[in-house]
């Protein structure tokens, strides 16, 4: 640690020296009526030098330019904007606030920069505020915003209404989900069907799928990173709705106006209360399941230089069951804590710190009891995390950002107690495993000539699986364990290290088109294996360890954007290729067991993935949205496998992936959406042959994942209607029609034996099971 | 077993919707399949068929053409060689046939009204009543097969037999359940060197000797522990499910559990096979079935076998 401190000082140090001529502009973009920051507002000079700058997730920017007099016009989508005359002759500190834009003003093009996309460095990075992604329709009406990323070019979902994604060919462990900073490790409630986001809680969405910059790391494929609104620091408001799964509010206000504000939201489904009449008296009498989650957050600023935000999340999964005799009871609760406290200061103008304490922990458990036996599974993974970021503007064409992170994490296997009458039984010998990562990054972003603009970064990882532990050691050909040995707190059990290097760079072809590159290295240490396609409760995360060695992935990528009509049209053309070494999967024969050490049943290989994805957005605009269209391909290849050398589809390998979504603001009142999707059928393994055995029949398997279910296709509509606002209450209802055509999309196949072996009327089918026909919902919307 | 409960939830949340689809197969090579054993003081028995395409036919003429017929079928324990006689159950004595019928899985009372000529390799001295080889625990057995072209091998152990210490019931004690039903306990005390494998088999009444949808564990979690766990009745083939009965025993009955060790390799076949679910669904996954066959499918087991009777009164 004390090196890392060492180096960071020196980066910090040499930078200041670093600093240029000039006098620096800076200070914090809000939102007028609610002053929440916004974030990536931009502050631009109104000449032709193209120099501006964009503010980061707390809302700050700091633009530093010669001495002189300049317009300066900020901006913010669907924000008025304002213009600025400033003198610059010392440092200066300037705070704006944006008004929200009435919704159907016709956009007016001005001579405001609308073509960051063209400008930016940034390559496979998606921005969405809350307000697009609640536009979008969605399943049960329920604001998704890992539902809305899957309609973005080269993200795919895990399956129908699932809320699990990959992204270019990444598992569904390469994503890096933050909720303010803190790793969210289940995404899902419900088995995916929802995201845990609550829609109403969020401020900010950015998705980095490719390109990712050295300020995130730990994952090989992309970052979602979500931003809690922090409240209402003018005055007290409140929101929520009613729908047909689940109900939210959501409370926020000052609490010191300008300085403190909080922010608190609920939402609980009601599944199991809409549910009860139906199973009452049958045999399912006694089951019930609901998830709730609680976002809150605080903040308060003590001046302009700091200022202090606490931010957490709460959720879990609940699934009850007792047998009407009694006899059987099992209690199942899942589900993340995540708690975050953060820490803004400015050095200088120009200097911009966050540190931040952040916790997160997720935890499955099964709880039951059978006639005398009483049994307890649980599993989970915590971390305690630190972790301290600099943005130091140089120039309004420099910025250099310098950062650290340590992590503690502990995991816990599955592991379960018993008792059987006065017998008790464990897994003891299966006890926590402790890991500790690190990492070090500084990237700097700076433009070379007036058409070249780079974004290069190192980062630097360290991660060590530690004591205390009981190694158990196994016999090479019995896998049987031989003996356990007790390392301490102080012993490294295995340790890896990283070096990645980022780069990025842009060239404008002229000012309407620019061509971007990229290259990052990337390193994972901690995984996720699935065999199944669900985000499941079950999910186990585990380190790396002397078996487990850290997943290592590189990606290119090369891009081409041009905008047309005014900045109105943005398009572009991404293609890349992606290299990922260590993968992991279970062994063909993977049985669940307890007692075992999960790692003796994974196997290792490697991956690949290569794609194009065309994407046209109409971002302004009464009629607007974006159609995207993805041709890739995503194999795997595992010595020990049944494929052998052969590489295999993925699950998530589709070929063609279309996305199209659609929104019309028809008048002030009334807006319409609509979304249509299609890919590839999913690739899974079936049945070939089959024999009996005792009497029973059994299954022999075709190659892995080589066979293609039917391709999915859908389209959903929407269409919400405010109500006439009053003083202070406003009201919408919002209809959706999931499926419009009930489209029966494969979900999975499985196989069907009917009749009698012996009797000779045996009947063997393929049964496709699809869950979601037509679906339409309402929900009603308020805020006060 | 959590996921099934769970997977009820969600089938009740979202009526699911199920079709008939039709796989478009490639030609897939028949595979002999090998359902062989040898059991403490019984001599090899050795089923051969071949597999069966996924829209093959599955009539009973197609079923019989299924066997595997005149192979040259050789179990070996190091000292001593046998090669297997092909018998069909239409040939054989009719006191032999319930042994034959149980190895399959099919209760003597059906044995009569079945039209079916089962055909399994032995030992030819069984017919003599007089067996060249019978299992011994401890010893090792290796299986050759020529068949159709094909050598197909395999080698199987049979483990000591670890006896139960007893068997024994208690009464219902579900609030208002019936008193003419019990429930069956076993009482294990497992070896203390870690590697036990156990699969167990029930015969109710003097019936055939059934295993469990989940027949087989290792010991990791008991290993060396003494505990007593519950013996489930086997539903009878046209039993309709029902939470008051299922499990239970009655009153009267004659319970015969036989526990049997077998080896590592034996285990992993019966726990990958049963835990097969069938599909490659979002709560499941394929399982393939971990084979001791060279050459082929399915399993040469040893079993270290002990019986231990109850009578219920």
């Amino acid at each position: 640690m004390a090196r890392l401190l060492a180096v960071w000082l020196l980066l910090a140090g040499s930078a200041a020296v670093y600093g240029q001529k000039g006098f620096t502009l800076s200070g914090y973009i809000k939102d007028a009526q609610t002053g929440e920051d916004l974030i990536g507002a931009s502050a631009f000079v109104r000449d032709s030098s193209g120099r501006g700058a964009v503010t980061n997730v707390y809302g700050f920017y700091s633009l530093t330019l010669p001495p002189g007099s300049y317009t300066i016009a900020f901006s913010y989508v669907g924000y008025e904007s304002q213009v600025v005359t400033v003198d610059l002759s010392a440092d200066q500190r300037m705070n704006i606030q944006l008004a929200q834009k009435a919704l159907l003003e016709e956009v007016v093009i001005t001579a405001e920069r609308k073509d960051e996309n063209i400008q930016s460095t940034d390559m496979g990075t998606v921005s969405l505020s809350i307000e697009q992604i609640k536009s979008i329709p969605v399943l049960f009406g329920e604001t998704d915003i890992l539902k809305t990323l899957q309609l973005l070019p080269g993200v795919g979902g895990a399956g129908e209404g699932n809320s699990g994604f990959y992204v270019r060919g990444g598992g569904p462990d390469q994503n890096l989900i933050l909720l303010d900073e803190a790793v969210v490790y289940n995404t899902g409630h419900l088995f995916g069907f929802f995201s845990v986001f609550n829609g109403d809680a969020i401020k900010n969405t950015t998705l980095v799928k490719g390109g990712m910059p050295a300020q995130y790391g730990g994952r090989l494929s992309s970052v979602v990173d979500v931003q809690m609104k922090d409240g209402n620091n003018q005055e007290f408001h409140g929101e929520g709705g009613i729908g047909l799964i689940a109900s939210r509010l959501t409370l926020e206000g000052p609490i010191v106006k300008d300085k403190a504000s909080f922010m608190v939201s609920g939402r609980r489904t009601y599944i199991d209360v809409l549910l009860q009449p139906f199973i009452n008296g049958t045999n399912l009498e006694g089951n019930a399941y609901y998830f709730y989650d609680l976002n809150t957050k605080l903040n308060y600023r003590f001046s302009d230089k700091d200022r202090l935000y606490l931010s957490g999340y709460f959720g879990r999964d609940v699934f009850n069951f007792s047998s009407s005799d009694g006899d059987f009871n099992i209690e199942v609760p899942w589900g993340n804590t995540t708690g975050t406290l953060r820490w803004n200061h400015l050095f200088s103008d120009r200097m911009f710190m966050n540190t931040s304490v952040i916790y997160n922990d997720y935890n499955f458990e099964v709880k039951s009891a059978f006639d005398q036996f009483d049994f307890k599974l649980f599993s989970g993974v915590r971390d305690w995390n630190l972790k301290s970021d600099v943005d130091y503007y140089l120039s309004s064409n420099h910025t250099l950002k310098f950062g650290t992170n340590y992590i503690y994490h502990a995991f816990t296997p599955y592991s379960a107690q018993g008792s059987s009458g006065d017998v008790a039984f464990g897994t003891d010998s299966l006890n926590r495993k402790y890991a500790h990562e690190a990492a070090i990054y500084v990237q700097d972003e700076f433009n070379v000539g007036a058409l070249w603009r780079f974004n290069v970064g190192i980062r630097g990882s360290y991660f060590a699986h530690t004591g205390p532990l009981n190694e158990v050691l196994y016999d090479e050909t019995t896998r049987l364990p031989l003996d356990t040995v007790y390392r301490g707190p102080g012993d490294i059990i295995a340790d890896y290290w990283g070096i990645e290097p980022r780069a990025n760079a842009r060239y404008i072809i002229d000012e309407k088109s620019s061509l971007k590159m990229g290259i990052s290295y990337t390193t994972q240490y901690i995984h996720l294996v699935a065999n199944s396609v669900s985000t499941l409760p079950t999910d186990l995360w585990v380190p790396s360890s002397a078996v487990v060695e850290p997943q290592r992935g590189i990606q290119y990528s090369l891009g081409y954007f041009r905008n047309f009509k005014e900045n109105a049209w943005e398009t572009s053309i991404e293609v890349y290729y992606k290299d990922l070494q260590n993968q992991i999967e279970y062994t063909d024969s993977y049985v669940p067991a307890l007692g075992e050490d999960i790692e003796q049943q994974f196997t290792f290989g490697k991956g690949r993935s290569y794609g194009a994805e065309f994407f046209i957005k109409k971002a302004l605009g009464k009629f607007n949205g974006w159609i995207g269209y993805t041709l890739s391909r995503t194999e795997r290849q595992f010595d020990d496998l049944n494929t052998g050398p052969n590489w295999f589809p993925t699950r998530f390998d589709r070929t063609h992936d279309l996305e199209i979504v659609a929104i019309y603001d028809a008048s002030e009142r009334l807006s319409f959406s609509g979304t249509f999707v299609y890919a590839t059928g999913q690739a899974t393994t079936i049945p070939e042959s089959f024999y009996t055995l005792e009497g029973d029949l059994h299954i022999l398997y075709g190659d892995r994942n080589g066979y293609r279910l039917a391709p999915y296709h859908r389209m959903d509509i929407s269409a919400t209607w405010k109500n006439k606002p009053g003083k202070k209450f406003e009201s919408s209802w919002n209809l959706s029609v999931y499926n419009v055509y009930s489209r029966l999309n494969p979900y999975f196949v499985y196989t069907d034996f009917n009749g009698d072996l012996t009797t000779g009327d045996l009947t063997v089918d393929a049964v496709q099971v699809s869950i979601f026909p037509i679906l339409p919902s309402i929900t009603w919307n308020f805020n006060f | 077993m959590k996921i099934n409960y769970l997977f009820i939830a969600l089938v009740i949340l979202f009526a699911g919707c199920e079709q008939i689809i039709t796989l478009d197969l490639p030609d897939v090579e028949e595979q002999i399949i090998v359902e062989g054993s040898i059991e403490t003081g019984l001599p090899p028995i050795v089923i051969l068929t071949r597999s069966i395409g996924f829209y093959g036919a599955t009539d009973l003429e197609a079923l019989q053409n299924l066997y595997v017929r005149d192979a040259t079928v050789t179990v070996s324990n190091g000292e001593t060689s046998v090669e297997l006689l092909e018998i069909c159950l239409n040939d054989i004595p009719e006191e032999l046939q319930p042994l034959v019928a149980e190895f399959f899985g099919i209760s003597a009372d059906s044995l009569a009204t079945f039209d079916f000529n089962i055909c399994v390799y032995t030992d030819p001295g069984l017919l003599l009543g007089a067996p060249i080889m019978l299992g011994e625990d401890g010893k090792t057995y290796n299986l050759t097969i020529e068949a159709e072209g094909k050598v197909l091998t395999s080698t199987t152990t049979i483990p000591p037999a670890v006896p139960l210490d007893s068997v024994f019931y208690r009464p219902n004690d579900d609030p208002g359940g019936s008193d003419t039903l019990v429930r069956v306990f076993a009482h294990l005390s497992d070896p203390p060197a870690p590697g036990n494998y156990y699969r167990l088999f029930v015969s109710r009444n003097n019936g055939p000797f059934e295993a469990d949808f989940f027949s087989v564990t290792d010991d990791l979690v008991f290993n060396g522990l003494s505990l007593d766990f519950t013996i489930n009745r086997p539903a009878e083939p046209d039993e309709d499910f029902s939470s008051e009965t299922f499990g239970y025993y009655f009153v009267g009955d004659t319970v015969a559990v036989k526990l049997c060790s077998i080896d590592q390799a034996s285990f992993n076949f019966w726990n990958t096979l049963e835990n097969d679910s069938g599909g490659d669904g979002p709560f499941s996954s394929i399982v393939i079935v971990e084979t001791n066959i060279e050459g082929g499918q399915g399993i040469w087991c040893g079993y270290g076998a002990s019986t231990t009777t109850l009578i219920i009164e």
